[in-house]
């Protein structure tokens, strides 16, 4: 390296540090794209075609992870919530951890930002020696509760609004939520708690390593954007003793691909459940298949052309009931019915449909229509495959709830069907009503 | 053209800064840039369709988004003979000599050093950028040094 080069680096790295900080917005660029003119074809297309793209761009679409990217970062850009909310959040999930969570005691410990928001780690006691955690934005987060066990010896991670593990009495307590497959931003925020006289460090693939302050124990941090590109991204997150020593240390989920796993590690239990007439003599066709792991996995694939794609949906909890989770339409609590909406390219020629699965006790699914009207939705082992009806598309006429009914009949569990459980930023045209 | 969306929003958010930072050496402020970045993304993401895929999906946002930039700088009544030409960013002012030699290299050599020494981007994406091979980004790039260096030199007071 000459003299002068190092001189044009050092000159143009003083500018870069003078630089704003970056902010990126995904969801304006999607606002933008509304707004920009496409390219029209000068003859019209023939109907075949039309379906084929049509197709094609619903294969996409359902063969993306079932949970959008757009929807994540985005859940934290609205109002602080107070913290009566936080308490109630804390309160649903130690129903389950039953660790007896002292809400009158939640308060906000850590306060960081990332692209310029502000996301707070929140902390309550339990009366079992434990904590009830969360770290969220304005409106989206994601933490849990842990015992005493737990709290005191081991370091526990949050990640932000991408899912939890089961938070089921007796279980070991949440480490690392998976990150999204292929999604760098997945694993930018870290959330946790080590016991006295430990520290915690994030060690990056390029050798770096960053010591994480502690407050109290607890820790919450973001990774900076420089370390969200490929080679410089995090591969472990290390709790050490005050000699030096590693007490504990995370690497597998940060690695990508974890939660969704590729139809060549399925080989031999994948199950066709349902096949799905389309228009134009194309199938949507309903898999399952195990995980590596015993976990379920589910998958819509279009005319079979996708299968190379890795679409799977594999993890603790398709198929159950999800505890913790933070879907599109926000935070998911103790949840049977779980529905994921795709929308088949722009309306009006937008196939409205959906999939997911419901836990027990559920045992049957009906979707209840805006005009009073009902129709049963097929479950197979759990999962299920609905395209919205062409007489259901219309305003007034669309799909509005879905109930899970058990054995005898009783509706356990109804979700309200509307916008905001179609998946912000990523599907931008919606079908179903607001 | 799920997963090409997913791609581009991927690429949005992976490489953002860098983005930013090509832009910003285009319309020579960050907040120019920024807005260069949005709007050319956003129509990458609304013609996404027309995506013919003689390349690599990032070469093709990268052209967007540097023709944005260029468009928008034009706009502002910047208008130069040259498509892309690189501006020196709010702050270099505080090198004048390294400001002056920048100045004096030709627009192609200039867009080139600042693509690589400013937006840190590869000699293979600065390739795809500007639409030329490896090869010829690393012959530029060593005739801008060669420039510059004589330029430095010359200035240069020594004891």
């Amino acid at each position: 390296v000459t003299d002068h080069e190092t001189r044009l680096r050092t000159t143009f790295e003083a500018v870069r540090a003078e630089a704003p900080p970056e902010e990126p917005d995904w969801l304006d660029v999607v606002r933008r794209a509304q707004d920009v003119p496409t390219f029209r074809p000068k003859r019209r297309a023939s109907r075949p075609l039309l379906i084929a793209a049509t197709l094609a761009i619903l294969a996409g679409i359902l063969a993306l992870p079932p949970i959008g990217l757009g929807s994540r970062l985005v859940d934290l850009v609205q109002p602080t919530p107070p913290v009566k909310l936080v308490r109630n959040q804390f309160a649903s999930m130690d129903r389950f951890a039953k660790g007896r969570a002292i809400l009158s005691q939640t308060r906000k410990l850590i306060t960081i930002t990332q692209y310029g928001r502000a996301i707070s780690l929140w902390v309550a006691p339990t009366r079992q020696g434990g904590a009830c955690y969360l770290l969220r934005g304005p409106s989206g987060g994601g933490g849990g509760c842990i015992g005493r066990e737990g709290f005191q010896h081991l370091l526990e991670v949050s990640l932000n609004g991408l899912g939890g593990p089961p938070l089921k009495p007796g279980s070991p307590p949440p480490t690392f939520v998976a990150p999204l497959p292929g999604l760098s931003a997945s694993a930018a925020l870290l959330a946790g708690h080590v016991g006295d006289d430990a520290s915690v460090e994030l060690r990056y693939a390029d050798g770096t390593k960053a010591s994480l302050p502690l407050t109290e124990g607890w820790f919450a941090f973001a990774v900076p954007l420089a370390h969200l590109r490929r080679g410089h991204r995090p591969v472990a997150l290390v709790s050490l003793n005050a000699g030096g020593k590693v007490l504990r240390k995370e690497t597998q989920l940060f690695a990508p691909h974890v939660r969704v796993i590729r139809a060549t590690a399925l080989a031999g239990s994948n199950r066709k459940l349902q096949t799905t007439a389309l228009p134009g003599g194309s199938r949507a066709v309903l898999w399952t298949a195990r995980s590596k792991q015993g976990d379920q996995c589910l998958a819509v694939f279009v005319d079979g052309k996708s299968k190379q794609f890795p679409g799977w949906n594999c993890g603790h909890d398709v198929g159950r009931r999800v505890l913790h989770e933070f879907g599109v339409g926000g935070v998911i609590r103790n949840s049977m019915l779980n529905w994921e909406p795709s929308a088949g390219g722009d309306p009006p020629n937008a196939l409205p449909m959906a999939a997911g699965w419901a836990a027990a006790p559920i045992v049957r699914l009906r979707v209840r229509y805006a005009d009073g009207t009902t129709t049963p939705v097929a479950l197979h082992d759990r999962l299920f495959l609905y395209l919205v009806p062409p007489g259901k598309r219309q305003a007034g006429h669309t799909p509005s709830r879905l109930d899970g009914l058990d054995a005898s009949g009783k509706v356990v569990q109804t979700l309200r069907i509307d916008k905001r459980r179609c998946a912000r930023g990523v599907h931008w045209t919606c079908p179903f009503p607001g | 053209m799920g997963d090409r969306a997913q791609e581009i929003e991927l690429l949005y958010r992976e490489r953002y800064g860098a983005f930013r930072a090509m832009a910003a050496s285009i319309t020579g402020g960050w907040e120019s840039a920024v807005d260069a970045v949005q709007e050319g993304f956003a129509r990458a993401y609304a013609r996404r369709s027309s995506f013919r895929g003689d390349g690599s999906l990032e070469a093709w946002v990268w052209r967007i988004v540097l023709r944005t930039a260029s468009e928008q700088r034009r706009a502002r009544g910047e208008v130069s003979g040259e498509l892309f030409e690189a501006q020196l960013p709010d702050g270099v002012e505080s090198s004048p000599e390294i400001v002056d030699a920048l100045r004096r290299l030709s627009p192609k050599r200039r867009l080139i050093v600042f693509l690589r020494y400013f937006a840190d981007l590869s000699y293979r994406e600065i390739a795809e950028v500007t639409g030329t091979t490896e090869g010829t980004v690393a012959a530029t790039l060593s005739q801008a040094h060669a420039e510059l260096a004589r330029m430095l030199d010359a200035n240069e007071v020594r004891p």
